[in-house]
């Protein structure tokens, strides 16, 4: 080897080690402030969070947005090593796995004592963290609310002469999307079909509600007879036509597919959780939104019920900030700072706030929200949640592309989730 | 490369002092096989063991707030998993993945080495530019062909439909088409890989060997089967070992590119296991079910291995 | 190199043939790319329209607003990183890695090669093995290990889980390699008075130097795009890429003119590393053609 290579070789060891010693010696922030963390996913909200907290006083709060598909692992594997994030928030259908395994505070006398405790939208406070479900001890306090909006294209309603007025009832939006989709120029109504997830679940347990089906007994565990009841198979007949009347190949859509076809125009309505609404802002990227309206979404011919969506914060069991942690919280909730949240992009279930003109004004489709969200309901939040939801994903998606009969679809569903629930309560519902 | 006399390789030198004769040939070897070893051991024989004595318990690291909840079922989680039907169909789902895909990889990868061996020039800047869809993160190539693949908007079915005339395909709903459209969109990104290492056996079987064929006039045929196949044959294998471990594993083209429906049917054995390990959280089944596979895929891997061997010791 | 004929194509009609096969190879593989190529410089409105527009500046206006905006993003939250310095860090993780990973995996191929390792098969099908492991059996276990040696959030934590990742496949590859050069050069120059190691380092390097560099880029681009454990593991600092590219799909709203121009930014480095070596790629990757 000659010299010259030589020279070359430790020049560029030197550069790599002198590199390394930057970055090891970059500096640490310390203060005596505690520091609080959050993990959430990365979403527009998330981000808004981000803003928010750093004008909290008393302490340095770090908002961790982590990936959609990470935001379980990233908190349960923090909850497996005892320790990491301060302040997770957990999705509502997690709450039951969390409390059972122990890992987050009890926030009821949190609730009571600090916060306005009355005037949480009740299903809110329910959903959000309460389990079991009527035992009114608390886990979660609301963060984030969130339900379906109904979201039209203007100017494709009236090329067919169809007042948004008209659409209070799902049948109506049946009609309404099959004349549409008849003209064949644009299609009719789109949402999101995809089995995987939560989607296709969001979207049809509204129906079921709706037509006065259940998913399941509360009292006794059943499932068998619930869920293939006539009323959910009408209900997941009317899916059927429904999926029908939107675009070709819509059985894999995601919120990204919704948005793409709503935002390009090539479909007439939809109905989406404002979380993912609040992304269509920006003409730039969604060009149709100038064009849109909003309004709460249909009836049904027994009910008028929405699925809920949203989450609460909750407190890590592990957190060795306890009393910054909840004294963040009660800053957090109070109704000053939730005023402030829904301006920078966030939603809240405080009723006072969702009447406030302040929201209304905030974004368009507030005024849409503030009348749907006292319409919601969630499903169950049972530690076995996880399990029945995909099983429910797989076939409402087999029923609704039309490769599997409604009747069959929730038979087969209704055989496999009540497998499900036998095994993990092999007596009885506990008590 | 030509074939060079020995002495021509090695440099001159002056003196016949060799340095670092105090380390023996053991120690070099000590030397050189521990940190591998030991770097190896370090990252598999906790986890290994750790998965191991779970796949005996039903415990779950979520629901139960510490070890000393988990309740020992023996070979409980695997004898419920070995009769539990959906279980079986998921090996098989898998298998329709990963068998066509190794399949087709190895052959269209081998294919395209044949050809691009015959160019005189420009080998370097086409094979280089093949390689590209390799390079692109898995997410990423999902997420594109899934946007390409859309019944609708998508690309590929307005060439089908519009261009060609044909009905457009249903590429993502259907249960059958959801299959080849995995194995489209894995063909399309790992090719290259196959493509790459065909054509480095192929450049290095050497030259003497085909012209003195000729002077036998042998059949194109003949040399195809007698010198280049025996010769190229030991890495496709390796290739194709590496491209089976790989898909059996593969788990990102199935969430991303069609989240494991319609129904069920793209949901493979990776998926399965995520699903169990991360939304179900059950630990216990999960670990099972992950050393089940790693029985499946060693056997497999045996039997290549052996394989490979015989045709290393037929060579010589 | 024209190989002497293995298939008559001196027709015209096999020669037709020929580039007839090697023009579908390409445009099977290369149409995407420039679809996605294409679908960076569009307008997030002209990404999804139909009929499809292919040609730049004649179909649609291109623009390059959407790597600006790429490299421009800063991740959500708190964290404090940008686009740039992600793409910073996984340079120097996936670099290092790789370096670490190929020079000791070369060694190690060496040995199995070149000794008499004891118990030689089953160590190597155990150095496999290692890569059998589905990641999500791992997944817990490996994160409880690296908390507990406070491993998150360094560079070394995760540079150390992709360079033993990297080791398996580096081991196969060049101890395939090492099996087809014949021991006649290292023994020759020892009996001129080299010691094994020097033998090593003036000889069987330089040699091996090509099938290295092949065996790198196939490591470095395994480290380049792992999601999972980096942001699992990385979470405050020393994050790459990848975390980023999910953050730029997006929940709810994919932003494919944006993806796409994340994606090609990403490959770059790669490619650009891919294209300077690729003579050395290719004539590396002819393991050796002394027969005996």
């Amino acid at each position: 080897m000659l010299g010259k290579k030589r020279l070359v070789w430790a020049a560029i060891a030197v550069l790599m080690i002198a590199v390394l010693v930057l970055a090891a010696c970059k500096p640490r922030g310390t203060g005596a402030k505690p520091e609080l963390s959050i993990t959430w996913f990365a979403w527009p909200p998330c981000d808004a969070l981000a803003k928010l907290v750093a004008e909290y006083p008393d302490a340095t709060v770090k908002v961790n947005c982590v990936p959609y598909e990470q935001w379980h692992d990233s908190i349960f594997t923090d909850f497996a090593s005892k320790g990491g994030v301060d302040l997770p928030i957990v999705d509502s259908q997690w709450t039951g796995e969390a409390v059972t395994g122990g890992h987050l505070l009890e926030l009821t006398n949190f609730l009571k004592q600090d916060t306005n405790f009355n005037d949480w939208v009740p299903s809110a406070l329910q959903a959000y963290g309460e389990y079991p479900i009527g035992s009114g001890h608390y886990y979660g306090a609301p963060i984030m609310a969130d339900v379906q909006v109904l979201i039209y294209n203007k100017n494709i309603l009236s090329e067919y002469n169809i007042a948004p007025a008209s659409l209070t009832t799902w049948d109506a939006l049946l009609q309404a999307a099959q004349t549409i989709k008849a003209g064949d120029k644009y299609d009719g109504f789109v949402w999101f079909w995809i089995g995987s997830g939560d989607q296709i679940q969001s979207a049809w347990n509204e129906l079921a509600w709706s037509w006065g089906g259940e998913l399941w007994d509360p009292q006794t565990y059943k499932f068998e007879g619930v869920v293939n009841s006539p009323q959910n198979v009408a209900a997941l007949e009317f899916a059927r036509n429904l999926y029908l009347a939107g675009p070709e190949g819509a059985g894999n859509f995601s919120y990204g597919e919704v948005t793409t076809a709503m935002c390009d125009g090539t479909t007439a309505m939809t109905a989406i959780w404002v979380g993912v609404a609040a992304g269509w802002t920006d003409p730039a990227s969604c060009k149709e939104f100038p064009n849109m309206g909003f309004m709460v979404p249909p009836a049904g011919p027994v009910q008028h019920i929405l699925q809920l969506g949203g989450m609460g914060m909750n407190v890590s069991a592990y957190t060795k900030n306890k009393d910054a942690a909840l004294a963040f919280l009660k800053w957090l909730m109070s109704e000053e700072t939730q005023l402030k949240w829904v301006q920078a992009g966030g939603y809240s279930a405080l009723q006072s706030v969702l009447a406030s003109d302040t929201f209304k004004n905030a974004a368009p489709f507030n005024v849409a929200f503030a009348g749907a969200y006292p319409l919601v309901r969630d499903f169950y939040n049972l530690p076995e949640y996880y399990g029945l939801m995909t099983k429910e994903g797989e076939y409402l998606n087999l029923a609704v592309t039309g490769q599997m009969s409604a009747q069959e679809a929730l038979d087969k569903m209704a055989t496999d989730q009540q497998a499900i629930i036998d095994q993990a309560y092999p007596n009885g519902p506990p008590q | 490369m030509s074939v060079q006399p020995v002495e021509s390789v090695i440099p001159e030198r002056a003196e016949v002092r060799p340095r670092f004769a105090w380390l023996s040939e053991r120690a070099l070897m000590h030397l050189f096989l521990w940190p591998t070893l030991l770097l190896l051991l370090f990252i598999t024989v906790f986890p290994l063991i750790w998965s191991l004595c779970l796949s005996f318990t039903e415990y779950s690291v979520v629901h139960d707030s510490s070890w000393t909840a988990a309740r020992w079922v023996g070979l409980g989680n695997y004898s419920r998993l070995l009769a539990d039907a959906e279980f079986w169909t998921r090996f098989q789902i898998s298998a329709s993945f990963v068998v066509p895909t190794v399949l087709v990889e190895f052959l269209l990868g081998f294919g395209i080495a044949l050809l691009l061996h015959r160019l005189t020039y420009g080998r370097g800047f086409l094979s280089t530019i093949i390689l590209i869809p390799m390079m692109l993160a898995p997410v990423v190539v999902a997420l594109f062909w899934r946007f390409m693949l859309q019944g609708d908007i998508g690309i590929v079915n307005y060439f089908i439909r519009d261009v060609l005339g044909f009905a457009a395909v249903p590429w993502l709903t259907e249960r059958n088409w959801a299959i080849v459209s995995m194995i489209l969109v894995d063909t399309w990104q790992w090719t290259p890989f196959m493509m790459l290492i065909s054509l480095a056996g192929l450049s290095a079987v050497p030259k003497y060997l085909y012209e003195a064929a000729d002077v036998d006039r042998a059949s194109g045929w003949f040399k195809f089967r007698h010198i280049t196949l025996p010769l190229v044959t030991p890495l496709l294998l390796i290739g194709m070992l590496f491209r089976l471990m790989d898909t059996y594993k593969l788990f990102e083209l199935a969430f991303v590119l069609t989240g494991g429906g319609p129904g069920d049917y793209t949901k493979v054995l990776p998926l399965y296991l995520y699903r169990m390990a991360f939304g179900d959280f059950n630990t216990g089944r999960a670990s099972a079910v992950g050393y089940i596979m790693l029985i499946v895929i060693i056997a497999l891997a045996n039997l290549l291995i052996r394989l490979l061997n015989q045709m290393k010791a037929e060579e010589r | 190199m024209n190989n002497p004929s293995q298939f008559k194509a001196s027709s015209v009609a096999g020669r037709i043939v020929f580039w007839l096969l090697i023009a579908l190879t390409l445009f099977f593989f290369l149409f995407p790319l420039y679809w996605m190529f294409l679908s960076s410089i569009k307008q997030p409105g002209d990404v999804t329209s139909l009929p499809p527009r292919f040609i730049p500046f004649v179909q649609f206006k291109p623009t390059l607003a959407n790597y600006a905006a790429v490299l421009s993003t800063s991740a959500m939250g708190s964290r404090q990183n940008t686009f740039p310095w992600a793409l910073l860090n996984s340079v120097l993780v996936g670099g290092t890695a790789t370096v670490v990973a190929v020079i000791l995996g070369t060694l190690t191929a060496y040995a199995f090669s070149r000794f008499r390792v004891k118990g030689e098969s089953d160590l190597l099908f155990f150095i496999l093995s290692t890569r059998m492991l589905p990641p999500v059996v791992v997944l817990v276990p490996i994160f409880l290990m690296f908390t507990n040696l406070g491993l998150p959030n360094t560079f070394a934590g995760i540079t150390l889980l992709y360079i033993i990742s990297g080791l398996p496949f580096v081991v196969w590859m060049m101890k395939g390699f090492f099996d087809e050069i014949p021991r006649e050069y290292e023994d020759a120059a020892m009996v001129d008075g080299y010691s094994r190691l020097e033998a090593v380092w003036k000889i069987v390097f330089p040699e091996a130097f090509p099938a290295m560099l092949a065996t790198a880029v196939f490591v470095l681009i395994t480290a380049w795009n792992e999601f999972v454990f980096v942001t699992l593991l990385n979470k405050q600092s020393w994050g790459t890429v990848p975390p980023f590219l999910y953050q730029i799909i997006g929940y709810g709203r994919t932003e494919w003119s944006r993806m796409a121009a994340a994606a090609i930014i990403y490959i770059t480095p790669i490619v650009v590393f891919t294209f300077v070596v690729r003579n050395h790629l290719l004539r590396g990757v002819t393991f050796g053609a002394v027969r005996r």
